[in-house]
């Protein structure tokens, strides 16, 4: 009975029409991102795209290793030696001397990062730091977060959330490695894109799981039968839960292979805060962070498609459980975009579409407080949203099973 | 096999669709005539449990169908008069998709559907059912409601789409499946039930308004079914007046198919 109900939403040519709009979109994200990779030659000229990344990947390997005092303080002399081997006047200094510092990016960021206010970054900074500055490159960090804390963030946030943030940035632990991991910097930070298209297209599709009995009027046939009324809708259920695992399996697996394909699967175990997420007080390495928003937007587009589904079960809708859908995947962000209490932020900051983008809750600086126990909101929105979607299975097969046609 | 019904109303809000009807089917076939909102097509729901009466119970060997749920349901093949059918699957894949909601395992399924398409002539067609034509879908229809070898068979306008030789051969059809078995056929041409029904039931305005065999229904009142082309003025008036079976409207003209023992209207022509 599953293989029919897949059958009969996967045959529908509007299925196929979404599946190649999932498709395109990831291709679309792969090659946007393939497409901002810059490297610079020696004289200054600027290549970029599929070229690119293979030079640029040469370079940085060449920095590869513990970011140590040493290895700070080298970076910091390289700069100002390479900021002064190229005069000025020359046509395209700035590139040249680019050129040069192009291997040590992402580690110059990290410096900028350590060196800046909390809230700031000064792309500039490490041109004012001398060697001996090196040694503060990792005090700064928590130092920073003290200081921001003490002064912005004191209203924001309780003693022990306080505390917490301050614990995890000392559990850091230092020095960190750092290798090239442009391949798990892209996927990660552009996964929410495909995640989210995924799971509108999942919504889509599903959409019709419940509602086709109506739209076609099998209704009849379908309640008037043995199975109808029981194993008919465990099947759908199946079909719809089935749908959702592969099609989100697939872009994602697309995503992945095709990014790591281009950019390189080094760097996995680096943490995450040498690939651009310094401030972030999650010690997590880069294949860390790729699981967790994996299984977060797998945990949440489950959710939003069972919820599909029962709202087409409740109403035989179609189109009226998509709108909901794109309602609850898409309005928190709009609202998040007005000025808001951080009550309010907090409360928000549990809302589905947050698991659709796991990539974005590692930025922010938000826990939930039960006295003296923080509980982190990856953490309640993964426990909430399987339970939801396990209470929403018998929900969906009562409210099908108990409907009449008239 | 018994099917009864007692006291059957449908309500829908103020209007009684089906009002306290009580009647019983043991096996045979049933004609079930009436016009268009005489409350046949509601009366066939309850009876399949897509709907459930605001009163009134209906009992199969003596138990409330409702509380057989899935047990009543797996003795009971329905032709709904809407007949939905997914139209990108073939006619093969259809029914494979009816046969396990029916219960019916794989193997004996396919032999099942071998039977019943060549039964209805469409064993070898491979081609997407929305491509069929409106007979075809209504043979479909036929399969469908067969493959479970129903002891209650409820067809709700079956011969609609129907061209005359896919009627003759649809009544031998369901001659041939009466056997052991309650089969209620509603329809609104007489000649569809007249040879094949032991039983008529007239339904009008919700109630039955004659339960009997076809010869009781044409000897004891030497009625005859009349066919009467009228304005829509003179129609309202035969409605009220005479037991008509259906009424089909165009812009125009209103087609009626009345009982009357007398001729109902002058230009009436009698059917029987």
């Amino acid at each position: 009975m599953t293989y029919y109900e897949l059958k009969k939403v996967l045959v529908k040519p509007s299925t196929r029409v979404l599946g190649v709009v999932l498709v395109v979109v990831t291709l679309v994200v792969i090659a946007l991102s393939v497409s901002t990779v810059e490297w610079v030659n020696d004289d200054g000229n600027v290549i970029k795209g599929l070229s690119a990344i293979s030079k640029i990947r040469d370079e940085k390997e060449k920095w590869s290793g513990k970011v140590t005092k040493d290895y700070v303080a080298n970076i910091i002399a390289k700069n100002t030696e390479y900021n002064n081997s190229v005069s000025a006047d020359i046509k395209d200094a700035e590139n040249i001397i680019y050129a040069k510092k192009q291997g040590f990016k992402d580690i110059r960021e990290m410096i900028n990062y350590s060196f800046s206010e909390f809230r700031d970054f000064d792309y500039y900074k490490i041109d004012e730091l001398t060697e001996e500055d090196a040694n503060k490159f990792y005090n700064n960090r928590i130092d920073n977060l003290k200081t921001w804390l003490d002064n912005e963030g004191s209203q924001l946030y309780n003693k022990v959330e306080k505390q917490y943030y301050i614990e995890q940035y000392e559990k850091l632990e230092i020095p960190i490695n750092y290798e090239y991991s442009d391949g798990w910097k892209n996927l990660n930070n552009n996964a929410s894109i495909v995640i989210m298209t995924s799971a509108i297209v999942i919504c889509l599709i599903v959409s019709n799981v419940f509602s086709s009995e109506k739209q076609y009027r099998e209704d009849y046939i379908f309640y008037s039968t043995y199975r109808g009324r029981n194993r008919g809708i465990v099947a759908k259920i199946k079909a719809g839960t089935i749908l959702t695992t592969i099609i989100y399996i697939l872009a994602l697996l697309i995503f992945t292979l095709v990014t790591l394909a281009i950019f390189g699967s080094g760097g996995a175990d680096c943490a995450i805060q040498a690939s651009g997420l310094w401030k972030s007080f999650y010690n997590l390495t880069n294949l860390h962070e790729y699981l967790l928003i994996f299984i977060g937007g797998y945990v949440a587009t489950l959710y939003l498609s069972m919820l599909t589904m029962f709202i087409s079960a409740l109403t035989t809708s179609a189109i009226f459980s998509s709108v909901i859908s794109f309602i609850v995947i898409l309005l928190p962000s709009i609202i998040m975009t007005l000025p808001l209490r951080q009550t309010t932020i907090s409360a928000i900051g549990i809302l589905p579409d947050q698991l659709l983008n796991v990539n974005n809750i590692l930025r922010q600086f938000n826990v939930y407080c039960i006295g003296n126990f923080v509980i982190l909101p990856i953490t309640i929105m993964l426990c909430l949203y399987f339970l939801l979607t396990v209470v929403l299975i018998p929900l969906t097969y009562w409210s099908f099973k108990i409907k009449e046609v008239k | 096999m018994q099917l009864q019904i007692e006291n059957l109303t449908k309500k829908y809000e103020d209007y009684k669709a089906v009002d306290s009807i009580s009647y019983t089917m043991t096996n045979g076939i049933y004609g079930l005539l009436g016009a268009n909102g005489a409350g046949k097509t509601t009366l066939m729901k309850m009876l399949c449990t897509l709907l459930k009466p605001t009163s009134g119970t209906i009992y199969c060997d003596g138990k409330d169908i409702l509380e057989l749920g899935d047990e009543y349901r797996k003795k009971l093949g329905y032709l709904p008069q809407d007949f939905g059918y997914y139209p990108y699957f073939t006619a093969e894949q259809y029914l494979m998709r009816v046969a396990l909601l029916k219960g019916i395992l794989n193997q004996e399924a396919a032999k099942k559907i071998s039977f019943l398409l060549e039964k209805v002539g469409l064993v070898k067609n491979k081609k997407m059912i929305k491509t069929f034509s409106g007979g075809m879908i209504r043979r479909l229809g036929i399969a469908q409601a067969m493959l479970n070898d129903p002891r209650i068979l409820i067809l709700d306008e079956p011969t609609v789409g129907l061209d005359p030789n896919e009627r003759i051969r649809f009544r031998q059809l369901i001659s041939e499946l009466s056997e052991d078995r309650i089969v209620l056929l509603s329809t609104h041409i007489v000649s569809d039930v007249e040879h094949i029904a032991n039983n008529i039931i007239m339904m009008k305005k919700g109630n039955f308004k004659f339960c009997g065999s076809r010869d009781k229904l044409l000897s004891d009142s030497d009625i005859s079914a009349w066919i009467c082309k009228v304005e829509h003025k003179i129609s309202n008036e035969l409605e009220k007046k005479y037991k008509v079976s259906s009424i089909k409207r165009d812009s125009e003209l209103v087609e009626l198919r009345v009982l009357s023992k007398d001729k109902p209207y002058r230009e009436a022509n009698d059917l029987l």
